[in-house]
């Protein structure tokens, strides 16, 4: 579940801007049928925070290599004081605006906004990610 | 009560994040449980984490959504949105095979509407995965 596209400026270890496309062939409009009322085409929250996730993740691993590692994985722990203030939808490109906040021992601090063309769909108080050891998640089929 | 579930939810949804839920009063409160079991064929699970499957966090809070949305429905023809998440934090995680229930309270709405949603997320053998506080309103400001 890749859910940034590019990293389309970088200030490394300290901030980052990532954009995601969001496309009507994705798997959450699959289901939908068309005819609905425009908001019920609206990307889910859960996704926007992935993403947005998925892009402070990017800007940790520009700190300290937090993914390079091939034993570790990066999880997220943890969000605070995040508000959704807009809708984005199929055709919109998300743009995250990340802070690296703090990055202590294997724990990192992000927060940010995000946003489409000059409307900012949500503000990131606070997201938390932990670098734990691979051998905490059991072994699965790789597919 | 027990609440029916469509195949799908009627908007944008990664995935179907309940099976089945139910709801009942608790003075001025809404007691949701709800449960959802764990398929590695589910949408977006695939290299999440490559080779180690696990049920995004994200779905969780999805799963909590959806069964809220569902509890709460429509007014004036319009279904509550995921306002806020004013804390979240994962415990444990979930993989194929595990069924998680969601225990989430619905409080009375405030001075403008909102509804906020305390919520917990178990294994079977009653093991913590996460805890959410969110909120619901049924118009977010910018249409967008």
């Amino acid at each position: 579940m890749v859910l940034v596209d590019r990293v389309e400026w970088l200030e490394p270890g300290r901030a980052l801007r990532a954009t995601k496309a969001i496309s009507g062939s994705e798997p959450c409009y699959c289901d939908l049928p068309t005819g609905l009322p425009r908001r019920s085409y609206a990307y889910p929250p859960s996704l926007i925070l992935e993403s947005f996730g998925q892009a402070a993740a990017v800007l940790w691993h520009t700190y300290d290599g937090a993914l390079n590692d091939p034993t570790k994985v990066l999880m997220f722990a943890a969000a605070r004081d995040c508000r959704f203030t807009g809708r984005a939808y199929p055709g919109d490109v998300l743009r995250h605006e990340v802070r690296l906040e703090n990055a202590v021992a294997n724990t990192g601090f992000a927060s940010g906004e995000t946003w489409v063309d000059d409307r900012r769909i949500a503000v990131m108080g606070s997201f938390i990610a932990v670098v734990r050891p691979v051998t905490v998640l059991p072994a699965s089929d790789v597919r | 009560m027990s609440l029916p579930y469509l195949a799908s939810p009627p908007y944008a949804a990664p995935l179907r994040a309940v099976d089945s839920s139910r709801v009942q009063a608790q003075g001025d409160r809404l007691l949701i449980t709800a449960t959802k079991s764990v398929v590695d064929t589910d949408p977006y699970l695939a290299a999440h984490f490559p080779g180690h499957t696990v049920y995004p966090g994200v779905f969780i809070v999805e799963g909590v959504q959806q069964a809220v949305v569902a509890v709460l429905g429509p007014r004036d023809g319009v279904l509550p949105e995921l306002s806020a998440v004013h804390s979240l934090r994962f415990l444990g995680a979930m993989h194929p095979g595990e069924c998680l229930c969601i225990v989430a309270t619905v409080e009375p709405a405030d001075e403008v509407g909102s509804r906020r949603v305390e919520a917990i997320g178990r294994r079977p053998d009653g093991t913590v995965v996460a805890r959410l506080a969110l909120s619901f309103t049924y118009q977010v400001s910018d249409d967008g």
